[in-house]
């Protein structure tokens, strides 16, 4: 027994190392490789040559993914934030609160393309929009909406429980009670949340595949425009067999880039004592 | 006047939980209604038990079974999860006995950032990186199950070491003054109490990984080689997922090929849910 506990001390070691040795290494490694193609131009220009994307730049699937993000975001913050009040503050029935999070739960489970699938019926063709923003948004909103909600119900349960019977009992309303105290308390982490969903939303590639991404567009200019996002830009260069690899390297260390400084924004906002990891 | 605005907020917020929820529910009928179709022609038992993948009449009649494909998603997703565990365990130990709060609470985010990358990236690496590597060792083109297996573990392996390492650290505060008051070794009571202990919610977790990986769609398609064969460890194989993400563009709306890829879709997701279920069922009972 003495030996297995040796073993196993020295593989959790390794282990650990092994892992941020692959972490390190997945965004040194594509970065290094990129080195020489980002600049300004790759940045700010359209995507061109034989096999797109190995001239120019990549300003649209930039554009794009933003686009995608936001309109997921524009429709899942609402209803994400209205479901976890009202489940936080206001639901007082036991089964319907448990029935309503396992449903959550459940739809966090499901493949994103499922997602992807449900837009591409409903949205694509029954209600005759076309592969555009808008459907591949709702798609990405679906997904990013019990994300959302959870984090959101996470941080609102976090607050003192006593400033709440305290605000209660001076007569102030539910209503009130959350504009002054929670909102307030929870702002930093609420925005935490937002941008991890926006970038969760960014790097899905799934969803949109046919319900709004296309392999080249201008920026679009409104909802009903078919766009280019970063992730699938990547993808069929790859799939296309551009000779360029450099140049998917670039893009690829572009999305990297962008979620390393989101996330180090995101973690920055919401730092603080995660107790369950306390010892 | 203050009543009035309290009531507008309650019922706004009220209607908009349950027309979300009605939405959600709404997706999985509408999956199930676009997957219909296809039963009528096809039975549903040879749908699923059935081995050859033909959607499209090229004068030998049309087939559509998706057995191969239900056991690749499963097959990448059991290895990935087993790789997964040996690494989780392995890091989440060192987070909960070598680490003090403060690096714990720092690595968290570095490993986060995992589950951050776009799953194409993912792919794009492990084809330039790896797969070179398995077309030395002889794989033919280098793309097979368990290249995709393990890009997918490192995927699912952030969601891993968090739960694991709760359950450690929960452990960790219960048993650990014990085991150094009794003046053991530190990782010898690491192996009697902790890791037994906490074998039953690493099992729960792992499946809930599994469902995870299960459903992912870009990195596996880009490695795994997509033939509809029998998927072995070191051969090809090809996903549900992929399969919808690979044939969604070129299948007629209306077609059966159409339906088919809507009920493979429906079979993934009743798969998930149903592990979902049983395992929120099974772990509240035991709470």
């Amino acid at each position: 027994m003495k030996i297995i506990a040796k073993i196993i001390k020295y593989f959790s070691y390794i282990s650990f190392v092994f892992l941020i040795w692959v972490i390190v290494s997945i965004f040194i490694y594509t970065v290094y490789r990129s080195l020489g193609v980002i600049d300004l131009k790759f940045i700010f220009d359209s995507p061109r040559g034989m096999v797109l994307g190995e001239e120019g730049g990549i300003f649209p699937a930039i554009m794009g993914s933003i686009w995608f993000s936001f309109t997921a975001l524009l429709f899942a913050f609402v209803p994400a934030m209205c479901a976890s009040v009202y489940s936080v503050f206001y639901l007082k029935n036991n089964k319907v609160k448990r029935f309503i999070s396992n449903v959550f739960e459940n739809v966090a489970a499901i493949p994103s393309i499922i997602f992807g699938l449900f837009s591409y019926a409903v949205f694509v063709y029954m209600l005759g929009f076309g592969r555009c923003v808008l459907s591949g948004g709702i798609a990405l909103a679906l997904m990013i909406f019990p994300f959302l909600e959870r984090k959101f119900e996470k941080s609102f349960l976090e607050v003192d429980k006593n400033l709440l019977i305290a605000s209660y009992n001076l007569g102030i309303d539910i209503r009130k009670t959350f504009m002054k105290i929670v909102f307030p308390q929870c702002f930093k982490e609420i925005i935490s949340s937002v941008i991890l969903a926006f970038l969760f939303a960014m790097s899905a590639t799934a969803p949109i595949l046919f319900t709004g991404g296309v392999a080249f567009a201008t920026v679009p200019d409104s909802m009903m425009k078919p766009a280019m996002a970063l992730p699938l830009h990547l993808y069929l260069m790859i799939a296309q067999g551009s000779s360029q690899i450099n140049r998917a390297y670039g893009v690829a260390a572009v999305s990297l880039i962008i979620l390393f400084l989101f996330s180090t924004v995101a973690y920055c906002l919401s730092f603080k004592r995660d107790k369950k990891i306390d010892g | 006047m203050n009543s009035i605005t309290e009531k507008i907020f309650k019922y706004f917020t009220k209607a908009l939980t349950y027309i979300t929820l009605s939405m959600l529910l709404f997706v999985i009928c509408y999956i199930i209604k676009e997957a219909l179709p296809i039963f009528i022609e096809v039975n549903p038992k040879d749908f699923i038990l059935g081995k050859e993948w033909m959607p499209i009449d090229f004068g030998f009649g049309t087939k559509f079974g998706i057995l191969y494909f239900i056991l690749g998603t499963l097959l990448v997703s059991f290895i990935a999860v087993v790789i997964s565990m040996f690494i989780s365990i392995g890091v989440s130990l060192f987070l909960t006995v070598n680490a003090n709060n403060r690096v714990r609470r720092n690595v968290f985010p570095v490993i986060d950032l995992l589950s951050g990358i776009p799953s194409v990236v993912y792919g794009f690496i492990a084809l330039e990186l790896l797969s070179p590597l398995f077309f030395r060792f002889g794989v033919k083109t280098g793309n097979c199950v368990l290249l995709a297996a393990i890009v997918l573990s490192i995927m699912i392996t952030p969601f891993m070491i968090s739960s694991v390492t709760y359950t450690f650290v929960n452990l960790k505060n219960k048993y650990m003054v014990a085991i150094k008051s009794l003046g053991v070794d530190e990782w010898y009571g690491v192996t009697t109490i902790i890791i037994p202990k906490a074998m039953k919610k690493i099992i729960l977790s792992l499946i809930l990984a599994n469902c995870r990986a299960m459903g992912e769609t870009m990195a596996v398609m880009m490695v795994m080689g997509n033939a509809i064969v029998f998927p072995t460890i070191l051969g090809k194989g090809e996903s549900i997922a992929s399969l919808i993400a690979l044939e969604m563009g070129t299948a007629v709306r209306g077609s059966n090929h159409y339906y088919a890829l809507y009920a493979a879709g429906l079979v993934l997701m009743v798969i998930v849910l149903i592990i979902n279920i049983v395992l929120h069922a099974f772990s509240k009972e035991k709470e």
